[in-house]
Parts: structure tokens; C-alpha cells; sequence
């Protein structure tokens, strides 16, 4: 093989020398590196590969032929199917967090079978397609050596079970640790931060909390010649089947959220919100976008009117216990394209890792179609003092297309945003709203709520997206 | 959790962690793996293993009685009342 001069590996994926994704004529590729061979044909020969595949468990990949590659050691260049929109465990609710954990676990189990075993145990090759979890690195499984550990335990425990019982016992939020921790959080502080009734669970104990002491206690010891210690199968057996029945009994059920009772109380009647409803869903058929971004979407009311088939909606949310609430109702509902994610807008994800480029910013992973901006301009408005000619640009960078809805500042809901507060916001008008939003936007359509103080606008971006 | 139980419990793990290091004089395999295994890390696994594998092992005993006592027993106690 030759390599191909237009090539350009992914970053993110340079730490495994078994090989990398690149891209190439607009095309996502994985290479595998000679040195990965005999796993590959492991993987593949053994039937594991395949039954991965079958279970949804593992992306499907087709073998390329010809004359692909991006550099010399390749031995064979894959071609995955590609995820539509790809998120990272601080954008997970608790849910995603454990269904990634127990599928990474069930793929573990499935490979001891195939005497095979993970090479580890990283959050980020999982991904969600479909609604469900699935792993993305083909390349992480070796062949198992008798009597060897499970070299992605300590990876495990960091990347899936810390962060879980931090946010089932400390508190939701807890989460948002991955963007500061790239290789999960710590043992040490999840240990710190736990409640010490935490200490009492056997499993949490073992794991976290004597884990985390026993790597400050092992932390400055060399090796002493000693006879190595082999871990039986059974061991290993044991260890994946503890971890999982721990992680199942991680359980969170969100009391309320932060905006739990806003449709039950919002302040216009039922035949308002279904007139709402009619205009929008209306607006999204007349061009039937494949790809929406609803912000704000609290628990998805409208991201289900937006998901129709050939649609891959994304629901963003800054509340954990509303993209709970939706994530558990797509499951109930086996609802596929629909995605829904922890972000706060005024500080959306940015780019993480080395030189800010393993993880990609929310701005590198749209345009959107289409974007959702319902019940939303006056909380960044009044609640975050967002003038409008920023939120304008924003959005603008978001989508194609927008669905925005103005609030008028007599609207009970904006009323009581401003309560306890001196400014009243005299540049918050709907002339004003128009004036700065034309500045970016086309407006192609325009609609009062009837009965109420809102209005809903459709518009077309006058940005050019690349 | 008062000041008292709060020694109890980290000598408690202390004494825990002694024995699992005493149990596990042993250095991490010399595997060809590009992640860091961590000694603290790889002693404790082999310890928690070491009871995990036993636990497992009842676990899946235990699941092939109460399916010989489900199939076998009950099976043919229907049956027979048929």
C-alpha cells in the first residue's frame, strides 16, 4: 500500500499503536498496523467480531481494498459505518453513562468467551447509535493470555463506575468531572467525594475506596523481584460479572427537574400549546430536515414532534434530570433518533484533550438542518444577560435553519425571570428581537400563538457553511 | 458518622489493604499492553478476583441447582400429575 498524500489522521485517536482513524476524501477510515495483525485476525476469525455485530454491540465495518492508507505500517485500512452525531460521557445523562458501562461489560464477557479480552475500557469508544450504546474501536481487543489481569480495570473504574456513583450519591452534576479529567475521574477524589455511607456498600468499598488506597498505597513502590501472580479466568469472570451487577445497581430516578413542572404549568392553555405544536411540526414537514438540533429541550416534548422517520434529532438540555427523563422515555418508547444531551448553551462543550483537539467542540460537530430555539431566547436573554444580537450569532453558527419562539416581556413566564430585579430590560422588545435576528437570519415566516404573548419566527441563516 | 467510627473504619481499611498486600507479594505481568495497569491498581484486582471468582463460582453452582431443581424436579412432579 501506498500512502496517500490527502490523508489526515483523526485526532483523538494517536494514543493505541494498533492503528488510528484518518480521513480521506471526505471519507472515515481506521487503519490497522501490522503490529495488531494477529488480534485483528482473532477478532475477525473467531466469530466475535460477528457476534458483536449481530448483538449491536460493536460499529459494523467493511475491509478496504486498493489503494488506501496513511502511512507504511498499515496491514489493513476498515472503512466503520459512521454514527450520526458523535457525544462524550460529559454530555451524558446518568442513564447513557450506565447503558455505555454495561455494554462495554457485556463486550468484555462476550470477548473472555472468544478468548479474547479489552484492552481497555475507555467512555469514549463508546457511542450512541440508534438510541443504544455501541462501541466504536475495533482495534481494542487482544488475545487473551492465560493467567493475565484485566488491564482496563483501573481505566473502568475511572471512566464508568466513579463517575456513576458520583452522580447517583453525590450528585448529578458530578458528571461534568470528564471535562476536566480526560481519563475519568480519579480514585482518589471520587473517594473524597462520596458520601461515607458509600463505604458500607461492599462493592463501592472494594472498588472505589480501596482501590483508591491501594493505588496511594502502591503509588511510589518499585516492583521487588517477586514470583508473579497469575489471575485465573474464573477471577476475571468474577471481577466483570461483580462490576456489572454493581453498576445495574447504581440506580437513579430523577425527583424533579429544574424545569419539571414547565409544561404542566406553563401559563397558556392547552389549545395554545397544540395550536404551537401544529405550526411547528408544520414548519419541520414543509422541508423535512435530516438532521435537528432542539435546544433546550427540556424532556423532548418537541424533539418527538421533530422525529420522524429519516430524522436524527439531538435534545440538549442543561437540567440532567430532564435528559434523564427523556433518555428513560426513548428507551420505554424504543424511540431511535433521538438523542439527548447535557449542555449548557452559555458554555457549550468545547475542544478538550492534547491541543485542544481529541474532543471536538459543539461548533465543529453541527451544522444542524435544522435548530429548535423554543422557550428559550428569553431565559438567555434575561436570565444570562445574552444580548440578542449575540444569541442571534450564535444560532447562527448552530443550523441552516431556525424555529425560534419570542417571549414578550409581559408573558408571566419572562415576568417572573425578572422578578427580584431592578432592570427591566428596556431592550428586550420584539422590535428589537427582529431588528438583530435580521442581521443574521432571513425571516421566512412569522406566527403568533393566539392567546398568548409569544411568537414563533422561521428563518433561514444568511451565513455560508463550508 | 461520629469521630470514633471514623477511626474504626480507617483502621479498619488499613488493616484490610496490609492483608491484601501480604497476600499479594507480586509485581504487575510484563504485558504488552500501552496502558498503564497501575501497581496499586493490579494488586488489589488480584485480590478482589481471588474472592470474586470463589463468589462466582457459588453463583453459577447455585443457578444450575435451582435450574435441575426447576426442570428436573418440578418437571417431573407435573408430569406425573398430568
Amino acid at each position: 500500500m501506498t500512502l496517500a498524500e490527502s490523508s489526515s489522521p483523526v485526532p483523538g485517536s494517536f494514543r493505541d499503536p494498533s492503528g488510528f482513524v484518518f480521513a480521506q476524501d471526505g471519507e472515515l477510515f481506521r487503519q490497522v498496523n501490522q503490529s495488531y495483525r494477529a488480534h485483528y485476525a482473532r477478532l475477525m476469525d473467531s466469530g466475535l467480531c460477528e457476534e458483536l455485530n449481530r448483538a449491536g454491540l460493536l460499529i459494523p465495518h467493511e475491509e478496504v481494498e486498493g489503494d488506501v492508507s496513511a502511512s507504511p505500517e498499515a496491514y489493513r485500512i476498515l472503512r466503520p459505518q459512521l454514527i450520526p452525531f458523535v457525544s462524550y460521557p460529559y454530555e451524558w445523562c446518568f442513564g447513557q453513562l450506565r447503558d455505555a458501562a454495561l455494554a462495554t461489560l457485556d463486550i468484555q464477557r462476550r470477548a473472555l468467551d472468544h478468548g479474547m479480552t479489552l484492552k481497555d475500557a475507555s467512555a469514549y469508544n463508546v457511542q450512541f447509535q440508534n438510541g443504544r450504546p455501541v462501541f466504536i474501536d475495533t482495534l481494542s481487543f487482544e488475545t487473551y493470555q492465560p493467567g493475565a489481569p484485566w488491564v482496563a480495570y483501573r481505566q473502568f473504574c475511572q471512566h464508568f463506575l466513579a463517575p456513576l456513583a458520583l452522580m447517583r450519591h453525590t450528585d448529578a452534576r458530578l458528571g461534568q468531572l470528564f471535562r476536566i479529567f480526560l481519563d475519568g475521574v480519579p480514585l482518589d477524589l471520587a473517594s473524597r467525594l462520596l458520601p461515607w455511607k458509600t463505604r458500607l456498600h461492599p462493592w463501592l468499598l472494594l472498588h472505589l475506596h480501596l482501590h483508591a488506597r491501594s493505588q496511594r498505597h502502591f503509588a511510589n513502590r518499585k516492583a521487588e523481584a517477586a514470583p508473579r501472580r497469575p489471575m485465573s479466568l474464573r477471577g476475571m469472570r468474577g471481577l466483570i460479572d461483580n462490576l456489572a451487577s454493581t453498576i445495574r445497581g447504581l440506580r437513579w430516578e430523577p425527583k424533579g427537574t429544574e424545569w419539571a413542572d414547565y409544561y404542566e404549568a406553563t401559563n397558556y392553555a392547552a389549545d395554545a400549546m397544540a395550536h404551537k405544536q401544529r405550526i411547528v411540526e408544520r414548519w419541520i414537514d414543509r422541508i423535512d430536515p435530516p438532521t435537528i438540533w432542539d435546544l433546550g429541550a427540556n424532556t423532548g416534548v418537541f424533539s418527538r414532534l421533530a422525529a420522524k422517520p429519516g430524522r436524527e434529532v439531538v435534545a440538549f438540555d442543561i437540567d440532567p434530570a430532564a435528559v434523564e427523563r427523556n433518555y428513560q422515555q426513548c428507551v420505554r418508547d424504543g424511540q431511535r433518533n433521538i438523542l439527548p444531551l447535557v449542555l449548557d448553551l452559555t458554555n457549550p462543550s468545547p475542544g478538550i484533550g492534547w491541543s485542544n483537539e481529541e474532543r471536538a467542540p459543539l461548533a465543529e460537530r453541527g451544522p444542524a438542518d435544522l435548530t429548535l430555539a423554543l422557550a428559550l431566547v428569553h431565559h438567555l436573554a434575561i436570565s444570562h444577560n445574552l444580548p440578542f444580537g449575540h444569541i442571534a450569532d450564535g444560532l447562527s453558527r448552530m443550523g441552516r435553519r431556525l424555529i425560534v419562539e419570542f417571549v414578550a416581556k409581559e408573558d408571566s413566564q419572562a415576568q417572573r425571570l425578572m422578578a427580584g430585579r431592578d432592570y427591566t430590560f428596556p431592550n428586550y422588545t420584539r422590535q428589537a428581537f427582529e431588528a438583530h435576528f435580521r442581521e443574521r437570519f432571513h425571516i421566512r415566516d412569522i406566527a403568533p400563538i393566539p392567546g398568548t404573548q409569544r411568537i414563533l419566527y422561521f428563518m433561514e441563516t444568511a451565513r455560508r457553511f463550508l | 458518622m461520629d469521630a470514633e467510627c471514623f477511626m474504626f473504619c480507617r483502621k479498619d481499611v488499613a488493616f484490610v489493604l496490609s492483608v491484601f498486600a501480604a497476600v499479594s507479594l507480586v509485581i504487575p505481568p510484563n504485558a504488552h499492553a500501552y496502558l498503564d495497569l497501575g501497581t496499586g491498581s493490579y494488586i488489589l484486582q488480584l485480590a478482589a478476583a481471588a474472592v470474586l471468582g470463589a463468589l462466582f463460582a457459588l453463583k453459577l453452582f447455585w443457578a444450575n441447582v435451582k435450574s435441575f431443581v426447576k426442570v428436573r424436579i418440578l418437571g417431573w412432579f407435573k408430569r406425573d400429575s398430568r
